[in-house]
């Protein structure tokens, strides 16, 4: 382990801790007033309209129980996009629970006595909500404000997943690389603005408060003062973080950006550097990263929808997970079918492959594998009643994993447990598990000291990872094909499994990796 | 002058009446008392005037127009009311719930704000309470902004609902002796309602006393005591006179 010292890593990162602390201030921010708007709304229409209390409250606590991810998910899905939009309407709908409930009962919760005074002074029904329901309710209005703020400084965290950037970045990119430093970097920051968040509207809350019989008597400028600069403060603060965060992307034209996208995974991030930075050196354009990118789908529809330029994709995942063609085992009939579907069904372009095949993989110790003389999983056959497999749950249930393996290779493990990868490669090497299933080219089949078996019956899958393109780029900018095809077959599975390693056994970053990898194969 | 006839309140179709066939003229100017105790009805007669509650049955008419087809808001713009729990609007400074009603009617802030200033001079406060908020008044000063609300939009008629009932009683007498001077120089129709007999016989010219929905008497003071029309009217005065004679009789021994 060669961790960077602490103080560097935080000065290091400085530049981008500010930027996306504006991106998550927006991103909380503008959704808390965007539901303060149509919060105020929806419940004044349920406070109006007797018969829709129930169902409309109903709907918003309902609104409120989905899951952070899938309603993200299912708002990229919707919109269509990826990025700002459904980040921000995700966090607007969570938002509108406390926001709405609170502003009800404020606006129930006045004194049969005012109201009847609201009357009989004359009030039309209007003026009776917005002259006096709703300045009265305005403390439960805040604490509802206050409340949707402190939980969208916290789901924003989960923007970073389908590329709205924020704090989530580093969370995610911690979790990838399994670096406890970055996900501090991302959750302390955050956790901070919740606090800081609630003390400044609970400033606000204070200071539009009416004054009481107990309290000294102030001068009505200082009075006015005291309301209206708390009340503004939050206003102040949101344009500020605003400000900052369009300085912080100035709106520039299109074709001079090349976009890369990843997945959030170690592999991916090492890849998408690598792209990113072959392309600063071999071009003009300004690179983009919108890395750590929730899943392959998430990543196809980036792509396909034009929020991303490219991505590293595996032929397998594509065939399998994008298009739903299943059991293809040649290699070169895998590459021709993406290519070509890819082309026809999406504009979308295969480059030369990268070399390495990141397929599924049967992984035992070095140390069991030369005791047993195991080379390929044939060989497990005979031992496999006494043997302990740990397997994750995809694995377990996909007809292109295990289920098949136990059928072509006759495999009958005396136990069976499902662990998460990261358990497993552990547990393995430890003596927990005497056979564990992962990936042929993880980091940690080095940083273990784990053995891959030869799949000699060609059961998996082939995944040979490479570049693919929106061809629309490719047209714009047609020396991105040979540039990128100067990478082809110059990593192999060792080669690959190294980076990896150097990732995630050494917690370089991948942009170090990247870098040293690009420059020792010259091709930078 | 506001005629009440045939007037009925029910709210199980008729089985119990809150207000039962109740014919009342209250004169322009007169000071007008309500008395009776919860439930008689008293409260109920005076919500109907600037229509908080609706009649079951019956017309109420204000300077001879029929109250129903007059537009509601308007109506109760036209009219002075004073609330029993006072109903000073806690988020607005005194000098916005003075001017509500006139805001209300779109008059210019100037106008508005000269207004307040009258009113807190005829009401006895000084002119820096106009920026307080209600909650650091006390509940007597409260009540005199109530009052002041009522008066903003000097209106012909000046609706009190048991104004005085919760304040204590030396506050409650200033008030009383602030309102009957208070009259004595505006030109206004009040009616008052009260379970309070000794105010009732301090304040009205004429009082009226309700009993279960019926109003069992109306008249002038004298008339009320000398000629009780009904027992229930004879029992109300008996009890008081009773203490009184028994004070009296203690303060000679």
């Amino acid at each position: 382990m060669n961790e960077q010292a602490l103080i560097p890593f935080i000065l290091e990162r400085l530049p981008e801790l500010a930027q996306r602390t504006a991106e998550h201030l927006m991103l909380a921010g503008l959704s808390t007033l965007i539901a303060t708007f149509i919060g105020l709304a929806i419940a004044i229409v349920a406070f109006e309209y007797r018969r829709l209390r129930d169902p409309i409250t109903a709907l918003v606590g309902i609104l409120q129980t989905v899951p952070s991810l899938a309603m993200l998910v299912f708002l990229m899905t919707i919109l269509g996009c990826i990025g700002v939009a459904p980040a921000l309407a995700a966090l607007t709908l969570y938002a509108l629970l406390p926001i709405v409930r609170n502003t009800l009962i404020g606006l129930e919760s006045i004194p049969d006595s005012i109201s009847e005074a609201a009357r009989g002074v004359g009030m039309t029904r209007g003026q009776e909500i917005f002259l006096v329901r709703l300045p009265m309710a305005m403390p439960a209005v805040f604490g509802g404000i206050r409340t949707a703020a402190v939980v969208g400084i916290g789901i924003a965290t989960l923007s970073a997943f389908i590329g709205a950037g924020g704090l989530g970045e580093f969370i995610n990119r911690g979790l990838a690389l399994s670096n406890t430093r970055l996900i501090l970097l991302g959750a302390i920051p955050s956790a901070m603005l919740a606090v800081a968040a609630d003390a400044i509207l609970a400033l606000a809350e204070w200071g539009i408060r009416p004054l009481k019989a107990s309290d000294r008597p102030v001068s009505l400028g200082y009075q006015k003062f005291r309301r209206w600069g708390a009340a503004s403060l939050p206003a102040v603060l949101c344009i500020s973080v605003l400000l900052f965060y369009l300085h912080e992307h100035p709106v520039t034209a299109r074709t001079e950006v090349l976009r890369i996208g990843s997945k959030h995974f170690t592999e991916q991030l090492v890849l998408g550097e690598i792209f990113a930075q072959l392309a600063e050196a071999k071009t003009k354009l300004r690179v983009e990263r919108q890395f750590d990118l929730g899943g392959t789908l998430v990543c196809h529809g980036a792509i396909t929808k034009n929020e991303i330029d490219m991505y590293p994709e595996y032929t397998g995942t594509g065939l399998s997970t994008v298009m739903h063609i299943e059991d293809v085992r040649s290699p070169e009939v895998a590459l021709n079918t993406v290519s070509r579907e890819y082309k026809s069904r999406y504009d979308l372009i295969w480059l030369a492959p990268l070399g390495f095949n990141n397929s599924w993989a049967l992984l035992v110790t070095q140390k069991k594998a030369r005791s047993n003389a195991w080379a390929n999983i044939s060989d497990l056959r005979s031992d496999a009643p006494n043997l302990h497999i740990g397997l994750t749950s995809e694995f377990a249930e996909r007809l292109d994993g295990f289920p098949g393996i136990k059928r072509v290779y006759k495999l009958n493990f005396g136990k069976i447990s499902d662990v998460d990868t990261n358990i497993a490669y552990k547990a393995l090497a430890e003596g927990g598990l005497d056979v564990a299933a992962g990936n042929s080219t993880d980091g940690r089949i080095e940083l273990y000291k784990l053995k891959l078996l030869i799949d000699d019956k060609h059961f998996f899958c082939p995944y040979q990872a490479a570049p693919v393109i929106r061809d629309d780029t490719l047209k714009a900018h047609p020396e991105l094909a040979e540039i990128f095809d100067s990478l082809a077959n110059k990593i192999d599975d060792e080669e690959m499994r190294h980076l990896n390693y150097l990732v995630d056994g050494e917690h370089q970053s991948p942009a170090d990796v990247a870098r040293k990898f690009l420059t020792d194969n010259h091709l930078i | 002058m506001i005629q009440f006839t045939n007037i009925s309140k029910t709210y199980d179709d008729g089985h119990t009446f809150a207000l039962k066939d109740l014919n009342l003229t209250v004169a322009d100017s007169e000071f007008l008392v309500l008395l009776g105790s919860s439930g008689s009805g008293k409260s109920t007669t005076l919500k109907m005037i600037n229509r908080l509650i609706d009649p079951s049955s019956g017309t109420i008419e204000i300077d001879g127009a029929n109250i129903n087809g007059m537009d509601v808001v308007k109506l109760r713009r036209s009219i002075g009311y004073v609330f029993q729990e006072i109903g000073l609007f806690p988020h607005m400074t005194i000098s916005e719930n003075v001017a509500i009603i006139p805001k209300l009617l779109g008059w210019t802030k100037e106008k508005r704000s000269a207004r307040v200033k009258e009113l807190l001079d005829i009401i006895n406060l000084p002119q820096e309470f106009a920026q307080r908020l209600p909650g650091q008044l006390s509940g007597g000063q409260q009540q005199r902004i109530g009052v002041a609300r009522a008066l903003a939009a000097d209106p012909q008629y000046l609706l009190m609902d048991e104004p005085f009932a919760a304040l204590d009683a030396v506050t409650r007498d200033k008030l009383q002796q602030e309102l009957i001077s208070l009259r004595a120089h505006l030109n206004k129709t009040i009616i008052f309602v009260t379970h309070d007999i000794f105010e009732a016989l301090t304040l009205g010219d004429r009082i009226a006393i309700f009993h279960n929905g019926v109003m069992e008497q109306i008249g002038a003071r004298q008339e009320i005591l000398r000629g009780p029309a009904t027992d229930f009217v004879r029992q109300l005065f008996a009890r008081p006179a009773q203490q009184l004679q028994d004070f009296r009789d203690l303060s000679n021994e």
